[in-house]
């Protein structure tokens, strides 16, 4: 590399490190001015996925709070789905999404595209202003909104932060099932499952193929509670695996406001969990239960595998063993089913 | 009647002095009631003034040993990475002054640092550095000359300077000491580099050294979570390397190449036995199995030997020290597919443009390399590598 090659990467890195750097000090900007005063913080609203919002948004909240000394009776949650108890620890008022908007409304946002909250929207404005006024907050009232989380972490997504930055600004802790009114009567012993189609495991034939084999070789061991809840909320659509006597599902038992904690629920008294790698299964292991989440391509995924690989022991969760199905096709394997099929060519 | 002015205007400033006076007597009883109640709060204050005095000290304290930390936070993941990373510069940058050739070794630490991070960092330096391949000297151990080939054009083998036996002495008594990676230039390295460069028939002074230390320490703090993956891409050049010719074993045309050693990714324990056995039982039902296992070890790790499957071949007999790395690396190279323990061949095998099944069963060692792996040799068009849990396997299969 030459010296004028060298001094170009020199100044182009410089420049990457400044736009990190400004980036963050803006956050923190933007933070310090949605945590100031003495009056409450709507934190939310959250709309996206369930993984960031275990994995990063949640522990982010602890962070905040402790941080800027936030007394939790400031705080007041606005998220969706009945995920009051995954908060518990950071404050008792919650406010349901699903109680100020109907759930067509939030599916058409995420069809649209609106997934990752990176800004503020007039939408998420509403709802704070609607959260507020159903509490009788008054009129000194702040958002700690999602984008802010967003903004934060993006340079350690990009690869451009450290995993270190992620452990400093976030406290991970275990989360404690709530107490809902479950929709079926579970076995003593079971197997939450939940897959769905997703950019890491594609609804294809022959990965419906693997998730048959491997859901009936489970069925085999333990009964399954499918998850599957076919309320359409987001832009993911939920893999039906066989059903079996062995086999019991949640689909058409629950309603938006409370899917989540119910959900919830099952998981926290489940053996284990299987389950596409996303969602509620970032959340199981938080709960203590074993998880296996199932994926075949893990490019969107990296980063969040290796916070979660650090996150879990170190918090007491559930064994995280996460299953790449790509290897297993790759060699012409179907786990669960002990055997191989065809389509390798062979030389003998 | 009429009231005279003068009576009007004596009444009117009567009036007004009255009203003045009224609220003089107001603001004096104010005042008063001021002057009392703030006496009573430092009554008060005196009353608390222990206990609030002991609070703010103890505030004061918090506060102090909160900046401490944070300091001390700084200098540990901030600062302290700065500095490394300066100091090696400045090593590689005065071990590359002048024109005296460079020994890049000796490699004696395990094969999966020398191919994720030694080799591509080596890419980096000589580019970053100037240092053409005719400068460059690889000294490593087991025949992986091909490995180096483009960079340096010139190798020595360890197992010709030392017997195997000494080799894994040597290692054994470095891992007692604490010191699992070549750290530091130790004795033992040092008589490696002495040895080698009598070998080249060069005085131990003509020669620079690129220790594998330098490495070690520059990417320590990547390991650790204190810098970016970026920071790792910017001091590495991983590369896929040539095209290699066939190995000169009796192989099938295609197969599949295996290998399986214990350590922490794959104890070695009756359930991971039966689990591997079953693996390359049905991999070897489609296509033939060589398993790449040695007779000996100059490491902690153990082979796993299936060559009772039928099926499964391997090529234990033709490895020796000296050339058993660079032998697997042919094998691998030829092979449709490689599958193996996370870690050591398994990390070559993407950049040779061999699909890779890693395995492993326990990742709490390997979440940082194969972060960086899988962003790494996707730049890099190496190919793919996947993974295979085994406890994850374990809770679905049925043996």
């Amino acid at each position: 590399m030459g010296a004028a090659a060298r001094w170009r990467s020199r100044g182009r890195r410089i420049g990457e490190q400044w736009t990190t750097w400004r980036g963050q000090w803006n956050v923190e900007r933007d933070l310090e001015a949605a945590v100031g005063g003495t009056g409450p913080i709507v934190a939310g609203p959250w709309l996206s996925e369930v993984g960031y919002e275990v994995l990063y948004w949640i522990p982010f909240l602890r962070w905040v709070t402790a941080a800027y000394r936030i007394p939790s009776s400031r705080i007041v949650v606005l998220s969706r789905g009945g995920t009051g108890s995954w908060y518990r620890d950071l404050s008792t008022r919650y406010v349901e999404v699903f109680d100020l908007v109907g759930p067509d409304e939030l599916a058409a946002r995420a069809a649209g595209g609106a997934v990752k909250q990176r800004e503020v929207s007039a939408f998420d404005q509403r709802l704070g202003e609607q959260a507020s006024r159903a509490l009788g907050l008054g009129d000194d009232v702040r958002m700690l909104h999602p984008s802010l989380m967003f903004r934060w972490f993006s340079p350690f997504w990009s690869g451009h932060e450290t995993l270190s930055f992620v452990e400093r600004h976030t406290r991970h802790v275990r989360i404690e099932a709530p107490d809902a009114t479950l929709p079926i009567e579970l076995p003593e012993e079971y197997i939450a499952v939940k897959f769905y189609g997703a950019r890491s495991l594609p609804d294809e034939p022959a990965i419906q193929d693997q998730l048959r084999a491997m859901t009936e070789a489970l069925s085999e061991r333990f009964p399954i509670v499918q998850l599957d809840t076919g309320l359409g909320l987001d832009e993911h659509l939920d893999t039906c695996v066989p059903t079996g006597p062995r086999v019991g599902s949640v689909r058409g038992l629950l309603t938006p406001s409370t899917n989540l904690a119910v959900q919830t629920q099952i998981i926290a008294g489940a053996r284990m969990f299987v389950g596409t790698c996303g969602s509620v299964s970032w959340l199981a292991p938080l709960l203590g239960v074993d998880t296996m989440p199932v994926f075949t391509d893990a490019s969107f995924l990296h980063a969040h595998l290796h916070v979660a690989r650090r996150v879990y022991p170190r918090v007491g969760g559930g064994r995280f063993s996460p299953l790449d199905l790509s290897g297993l096709m790759g060699a012409h394997l179907v786990v669960g089913s002990g055997k191989t099929h065809g389509g390798e060519p062979s030389s003998r | 009647m009429k009231i005279p002015n003068v009576t009007k205007a004596a009444l009117n400033i009567a009036g007004v002095r009255l009203r003045r006076a009224e609220r003089r007597w107001r603001a004096a009883e104010q005042a008063l009631g001021r002057v009392g109640r703030q006496a009573q709060r430092q009554r008060e204050r005196l009353a608390q003034a222990p206990d609030l005095v002991g609070a703010r000290v103890r505030q004061t304290c918090a506060a102090i040993e909160r900046s401490r930390k944070r300091v001390v936070r700084f200098d540990d993941h901030v600062l302290a990475p700065y500095r490394i990373e300066r100091r090696v510069l400045r090593a590689l940058s005065r071990e590359t002054f002048g024109s005296r050739p460079i020994i890049a070794g000796p490699w004696t630490s395990e094969v999966g640092y020398e191919a994720l991070y030694w080799l591509p960092f080596l890419g980096w330096a000589a580019d970053r550095y100037g240092v053409g391949p005719d400068r460059l000297i690889a000294l490593s151990r087991g025949g992986t000359q091909s490995w180096y080939g483009g960079l340096a054009s010139r190798y020595v083998e360890i197992f010709d300077l030392v017997e195997p036996e000494e080799f894994a002495r040597q290692g054994a008594a470095r891992r007692e000491r604490g010191d699992q990676k070549q750290m530091a230039l130790s004795e033992f390295d040092l008589e490696l580099v002495r040895r080698a460069t009598t070998r080249l028939g060069l005085a131990t002074g003509d020669v620079a050294v690129w220790h594998p230390g330098l490495m070690y320490q520059l990417f320590r703090a990547f390991w650790y979570g204190d810098r970016s993956l970026d920071f790792l891409l910017r001091h590495t050049d991983f590369r896929r390397m040539p095209q290699r010719q066939k190995a000169s074993l009796a192989l099938p045309a295609e197969y599949v190449a295996v290998k399986f050693y214990t350590g922490p990714a794959i104890p070695d324990t009756a359930a991971n036995r039966g689990l591997l056995h079953d693996l390359v039982r049905r991999v070897a039902a489609q296509i033939p199995v060589v398993m790449l296992d040695t007779a000996w070890s100059v490491d902690e790790h153990r082979d796993y030997a299936f060559d009772s499957i039928p099926g499964v071949t391997t090529v234990r007999p033709s490895l020796d020290p000296k050339t058993n790395l660079g032998l697997q690396t042919e094998v691998i190279a030829g092979a449709k597919r490689f599958i193996g323990t996370c870690g050591g061949l398994a990390w070559l095998a993407p950049l040779l443009g061999v699909d890779t099944l890693a395995v492993y069963e326990d990742d709490r060692y390997l979440t940082t390399h194969l972060y960086a792996a899988k962003y790494a040799y996707r730049r890099a068009g190496a190919a793919r590598v996947t993974t295979l849990n085994l406890k994850a396997l374990r809770a679905v299969e049925r043996f």
